[in-house]
């Protein structure tokens, strides 16, 4: 009866390979009207005048909104983002007007008409642009902004938010250090590019009710925040969310349900749609944020890293949505899995014209381990010493602490030590990292280790629900959104693995209804499996403990004589003396009809504990439950004529406490291993001289497709997690993380300069070769 | 500006209200209700909105619903159960599930018409659809093991 | 989504097509040809074209011709790309087209649209150029064959209401020694950074490009360089490039140096390959 561990198939499979599977924008009723956005073409531009008389007579127009008619401003931390343009464009797609019309091509047609006249402000787009003396500023208004007290923007600035770590004494550090290397890092800013893009469709009841359905990854934010925006009781708004076509973080931003809210409402609670094209998708909602770093480090002559200087500007965009906080997750966990006693970090999140930023698969943790990863293995360089080696010498392990100096144990950070041992072996670190293949490419291999914590809120909570069906099954309510990940087939395998029951007899709400699901903080950070399984086994075990009262009424004895499995509640000192669930969950009846108990209704929830602020001067503190942790490899044959390589091989070994789901588990990891390739050699905006994007399209964004994967091997590791369910750790961004460094670390060793800047396409490394470094710092 | 035509989509015969300028995947979509091949583009670049028109897969967001008229038009919904949707199932060739039909009309018509493709072939196929949850490794071994039954 | 709606019309014949787009014009509509459709549709829904009046030419004979008459080669321009790729009569052309899009694009891209296009790479024109090809264009007074280097001018010229119905290969010009490669900025789909498509003629190598500037070209100074049996392999392919008479492409796909040292490599291996194969 164990389904722990097992590759249970996914409980909405057959949906999705039958097409019936529904996503937000396969919903539609007759008479639903269709809203359209009017963006920017410029980066950054005053808005002189918009004239929408011409647009107003259009067929079908039913109305058109403006930043003048909304003038509130919205974002997670730093409250300054108009839902549509007041006064100035900030990027390149950024929403000028909203246009409702019957159907969806007549709002389109409706958006050309309107007139706009702008005029054109300085751009800032690149770090250095932002950092200039006398910038141009991107929020001259920002201390007027409402924000929340961790953030801490600097006023006349372009800088969003600074995060400082300050651990142990850096004038130790250096003189300790006999070798030191330094260098810089850029990537630029790319998209999630889930497969469906945004959507939502907002409808306003005459008694107030507000409903949205909508593809997020976060329904109780929407919900929060139109409550707090429009001033709508909380119980009066009601977010639905049926699968959800793939996230990564991109749609745990919220911003069109609060346009289709503005929608509905101009035209009198009507019910409105709103979809972004490919191209909306890609420049006006939030993107993947880029980064510019320099890191300098030193260590020992035998090894020993002594010291780190590490300097993250983070290029965030227009707003600064999760930016500011990524910036602040990256200070946190800024040396990656490395015992560092000595760490100076300024963690910058900078405001620059391109599309703003968001929370993006494996959150400040892929961004930061990309530069420490490359430097770990320039310093292996430096030291002549094997890059591996090097890395064993330095892992952290239990004992140590982090450089916000949380302390780590047995329990909350995982196996390093033993992740990059068993990469090494399955990568065939002992063929050589580097050997000469047929004609003369060259075959070679990179490592990378990574970590990742959840940097989730101090309170984050979620809740569970169980009821139970006449027939003794169950069904699960709760707050999860299902975005491919797979977390209610987990979720049903842990309420199948308690009560010892079949997996068929466990019903999961698939889609979330804010009206009816206890809430779920969001589905991120890869923690819904520890956050909700804890509240699912709570709620097991309530409703256990109620069967267990009921029925030790029925056969006279305690309740902690019975147990529960297969269906039934039976005496523990004789299993044959049992009561079938169906015959208990809803009430027992005796054969003179009196009956008592009622229906049982487990409840279970769970709040994050232990975590902490962080304090502004120093970076002290507790940013998340537990550390995730494991080693990446990569193996690449590289053509020296032609500068193009070919990916052979990737490996992931990754310790996540306990496997629930072996196939579901690996799936999440290869899947995030192309992920990571993709941004590692193909993915990331370009920008013409006006700040316009020019990949507005998959035929120019490039994306991994079918035939270009390498093998791909994964394995984990199992150190539990011990208030994990059934031990485990979260592991649905992990496989992304570390694959860019490792892969610029092998192609580094082919071409024999440092590959510093991503995408790592054959021009880039084309150029870096012949000492075109375009460094923007 | 409507015109009523008539399309046959999986084996019926089924009339239509459309503008000429509305795109097959519109039609199926919106008039009706065969909602399994998703808009992921409608740009021709990603395949999501696959179906198949007289045995060859076509992109139904880069046709006009115009064009369909006279065509034998299969979408996912007009698949039962066939091979390669129960590779799919066994294979966890999908996880969020919205390139799926894309992919799965893309493999059905590889498999019929080249029921023994080699990989250079499936590759040239595939190459089409965009897939950003899996690994690919997954679909590959999807399709590897319905062609090897096959041959 | 197209954001403005239009007629459409499915003519049988060739004049019937003609006579419709002269009313549509004289009506206003901006008039337009389609065959595969995917650049119209793609451009439309951007708003870069503009029309009122569609004119689908795939339902006439001529445009759906595909095969041998005496010893040239007829291409109806309605045949996808996936079908010349698939059915190897010109076996140049297969392998070019199997570079374009991807294949189920092919399916519906057709080779008169893509060469008469308005995107600029148009690579299944590569081929035609090498071949010396002839363009059958259909007028008002009946058909005329034009040889495809008097109506190229970076797209196959042609002023409606006259429009491209077929091209024709000579058999000799599809059983000569061919090369094709294509770069793009990584792995295998997308446009070209650079394009070519070269066949071993009686006369030498004839080549053709795409991606490498604004449009494809075909050029005899280049071709001569190449040809020329008094210079280093080295010198031969620098001078050809040096011939080259339009600026390269400097764009977000690639800088010109990139394709300047892209196209160097492959002119060298194709002259190469060629060696080997005439010795
Ligand atoms: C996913 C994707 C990837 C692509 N990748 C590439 C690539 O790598 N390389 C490349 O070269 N192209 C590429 N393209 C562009 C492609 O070339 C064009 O979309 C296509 O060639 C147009 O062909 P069509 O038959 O669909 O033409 P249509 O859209 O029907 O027509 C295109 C234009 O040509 C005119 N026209 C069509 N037929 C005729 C005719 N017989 N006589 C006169 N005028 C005519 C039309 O009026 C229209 O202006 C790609 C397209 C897609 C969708
Ligand atoms: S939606 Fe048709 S190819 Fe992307
Ligand atoms: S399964 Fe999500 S895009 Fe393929």
């Amino acid at each position: 009866m164990d389904v722990i561990g097992k590759s249970i198939p996914r409980i909405e499979a057959e949906d999705k390979v039958t097409g019936r599977a529904k996503y937000t924008a396969d919903f539609s009723s007759p008479g639903m009207l269709h809203a359209k956005l009017l963006t920017s073409p410029h980066a950054h531009a005053r808005i002189v005048k918009i004239d929408t008389t011409e647009a107003k007579k259009a067929p079908g127009v039913r109305a058109i909104v403006t930043g003048q008619d909304i003038p509130i401003r919205v974002g997670p931390h730093i409250q300054g983002r108009p839902l549509l343009a007041i006064e100035k464009v900030r990027h390149h797609g950024e929403p000028v007007a909203l246009v409702v019309a019957d159907s969806e091509y007549q709002a389109k047609a409706a958006c050309k008409m309107i007139k706009v006249e702008y005029e054109a402000i300085p751009m800032v787009l690149s770090a250095a642009d932002a950092l200039k003396v006398n910038p141009s500023l991107v929020h001259p208004n920002l201390a007027s902004y409402s924000k929340d007290n961790k953030v801490h923007p600097e006023i006349n600035t372009n800088v969003a938010n600074r995060t400082k770590i300050r651990k142990g004494s850096m004038e130790d550090g250096w003189k300790q250090s006999e070798i030191i290397v330094e260098s810089s890092f850029f990537f630029p800013q790319s998209d999630h590019a889930a497969m469906e893009t945004r959507c939502a469709t907002a409808e306003i009841f005459p008694n107030g009710v507000v409903e949205i359905l909508t593809a997020s990854q976060a329904p109780y934010d929407v919900k929060k925040l139109i409550h707090d925006h429009f001033f709508v009781p909380l119980e009066k708004v009601h977010v639905k969310v049926p699968l959800v076509g793939g996230g990564f973080g991109g749609k745990a931003a919220v911003q069109l349900e609060l346009l289709a809210y503005i929608a509905s409402r101009a035209v009198n609670g009507k019910k409105v749609k709103l979809a972004n094209s490919r191209e909306e998708d890609f420049m006006t909602s939030p993107t993947h944020i880029g980064l510019d770093a320099k890191v300098k480090m030193g260590a020992t002559k035998t090894g020993q890293i002594m010291a780190a200087e590490i300097t993250f500007y983070f290029i965030g965009g227009a707003y600064s949505d999760e930016g500011v906080d990524i910036s602040k997750a990256a200070a946190l966990n800024c040396t990656g899995p490395y015992k560092i006693d000595n760490v100076w970090c300024d963690s910058l999140c900078l405001f620059t014209n391109h599309t703003y930023a968001t929370s993006f698969r494996g959150y400040a943790h892929i961004e930061l381990t990309f530069p420490i990863e490359r430097t770990i293995d320039l310093m292996a360089q430096k030291l002549q010493m094997d890059p591996i080696d090097f890395r064993l010498k330095n892992v952290i392990r239990p004992g140590d602490t982090t450089p916000s100096c949380a302390e780590l144990t047995q329990s909350n950070i995982g196996d390093v030590f033993q992740c990059l041992n068993r990469a090494k072996a399955l990568i065939h670190w002992e063929e050589g990292q580097k050997t000469v293949v047929e004609n003369e490419r060259i075959k070679v291999k990179g490592v990378s280790c990574f970590w990742k914590t959840s940097t989730s809120s101090t309170n984050a909570s979620s809740g569970a629900v169980i009821t139970f069906n006449k027939d003794g099954s169950i069904n699960l309510s709760c707050g999860v959104v299902e975005i491919g990940q797979g977390t209610k087939t987990t979720l049903a395998q842990i309420l199948a693995q308690r009560f010892k029951m079949d997996m068929g007899k466990i019903h999961v709400m698939m889609d979330v209804n804010t009206e009816v699901n206890p809430e779920h903080w969001k589905t991120v950070a890869s923690s819904s499996t520890y956050m909700v399984g804890n509240a699912v086994l709570r709620a097991a075990e309530d409703a256990i403990q109620q069967i267990c009262r009921l029925a030790s009424s029925v056969l006279l004895c305690n309740p902690e004589d019975i147990d529960v499995a297969e269906g039934k509640a039976y005496l523990k000192s004789n299993p044959k003396k049992s009561l079938y669930l169906k015959d208990l969950v809803h009430g027992y009846q005796y054969q003179n009809g009196n009956a008592i108990g009622g229906q049982v209704i487990g409840r279970g929830s769970f709040i994050m504990r232990h975590l902490t602020h962080i304090d502004p001067s120093t970076g002290k503190g507790i940013p998340g439950p537990s550390w995730t942790v494991g080693a990446q490899a990569v193996e690449v044959i590289f053509d020296p004529k032609t500068y193009t390589y070919e990916l052979k091989k990737a490996v992931s070994v990754i310790d996540l406490g306990k496997v629930l789901n072996l196939m579901g588990a690996t799936g999440q990891v290869m899947g995030g291993m192309s992920m990571g390739l993709g941004f590692a050699t193909r993915e990331g905006f370009t920008y013409n001289g006006e700040g316009q994007v020019l990949d507005t399209q998959f035929r120019t964004y490039k994306m991994m497709r079918y035939g270009e994967q390498p093998e791909y091997v994964v394995e984990f590791i199992e150190t539990p997690q011990i208030d994990g369910p059934y031990g485990a750790r979260g592991v649905g961004e992990h496989g992304t993380i570390g694959i860019a460094p490792a892969l610029a670390n092998a192609l580094s060793l082919a071409v024999e300069v440092p590959l510093n800047k991503l995408p790592l396409t054959p021009e880039t490394i084309w150029q870096t070769k012949r000492g075109e470094s375009n460094d923007s710092l | 500006m409507n015109r009523q035509i008539h399309l046959n989509i999986n084996g019926e015969e089924k009339s239509v209200y459309i503008r000429n300028a509305d795109t097959l995947l519109t039609a199926l979509r919106e008039q009706l209700g065969l909602t399994g091949a998703k808009p992921g583009c409608e740009n021709g670049d990603c395949g999501a909105c696959t179906v198949i028109i007289e045995g060859m897969p076509q992109k139904s967001c880069i046709m006009l619903a115009v064009e369909g008229i006279g065509k034998q038009i299969t979408t996912i919904e007009g698949l039962n159960n066939t091979p390669i949707q129960q590779a799919f199932l066994e294979k966890w060739a999908f996880q969020c599930g919205y390139c799926t039909s894309g992919f799965i009309m893309n493999c059905h018509a590889l498999m019929e018409k080249h029921p023994d493709a080699e990989d250079v072939v499936v590759e040239n196929w595939l190459q089409s659809n965009i897939c950003r949850c899996t690994s690919y490794q997954e679909i590959k071994e999807a399709i590897h093991s319905v062609l090897s039954k096959n041959s | 989504m197209i954001p403005y709606n239009f007629d459409y019309e499915k003519p049988s014949s060739f004049s019937e097509a003609i006579s419709i787009y002269e009313k549509w014009e004289v009506d206003g509509k901006n008039p337009i040809y389609y065959c595969g459709g995917t650049e119209i549709i793609t451009m439309a829904r951007m708003d870069q074209i503009q029309t009122k009046g569609v004119i689908d030419i795939k339902g006439m004979p001529e445009c759906l011709d595909f095969g041998w008459e005496k010893d040239q080669l007829v291409i109806g321009a309605a045949i996808p790309l996936a079908k010349l790729e698939e059915e190897k009569a010109f076996p140049l052309l297969s392998r070019v087209c199997n570079r374009i899009a991807d294949h189920t694009s092919r399916c519906k891209i057709t080779i008169g649209g893509n060469i008469t296009g308005k995107i600029n790479y148009r690579e299944a024109v590569l081929p035609l150029l090498v071949a010396d090809a002839t363009c059958v264009i259909a007028s008002k007074t009946g058909m005329k064959q034009i040889p495809i280097h008097d109506v190229f001018d970076g797209k196959v010229q042609i002023q409606p209401p006259e429009f491209l119905l077929q091209v024709r290969v000579e058999r000799k010009m599809t059983t000569l020694p061919y090369l094709s490669e294509k770069r793009t900025k990584i792995d295998r789909i997308g446009y070209p950074v650079v394009s070519l498509a070269a066949i071993h003629a009686e006369d030498g190598i004839r080549i053709a490009f795409s991606g490498l500037c604004t449009d494809p070209f075909r050029s005899l100074s280049v071709e001569e360089e190449l040809n020329n049996r008094s210079q280093s392999l080295e010198s031969k392919v620098q001078s050809a490039i040096e011939k080259i008479s339009v600026p390269i492409l400097d764009d977000h796909h690639a800088s010109s140096a990139y394709r300047k040292f892209i196209l160097s490599n492959l002119l060298v291996d194709i002259i190469k390959e060629f060696d080997e194969v005439s010795e």
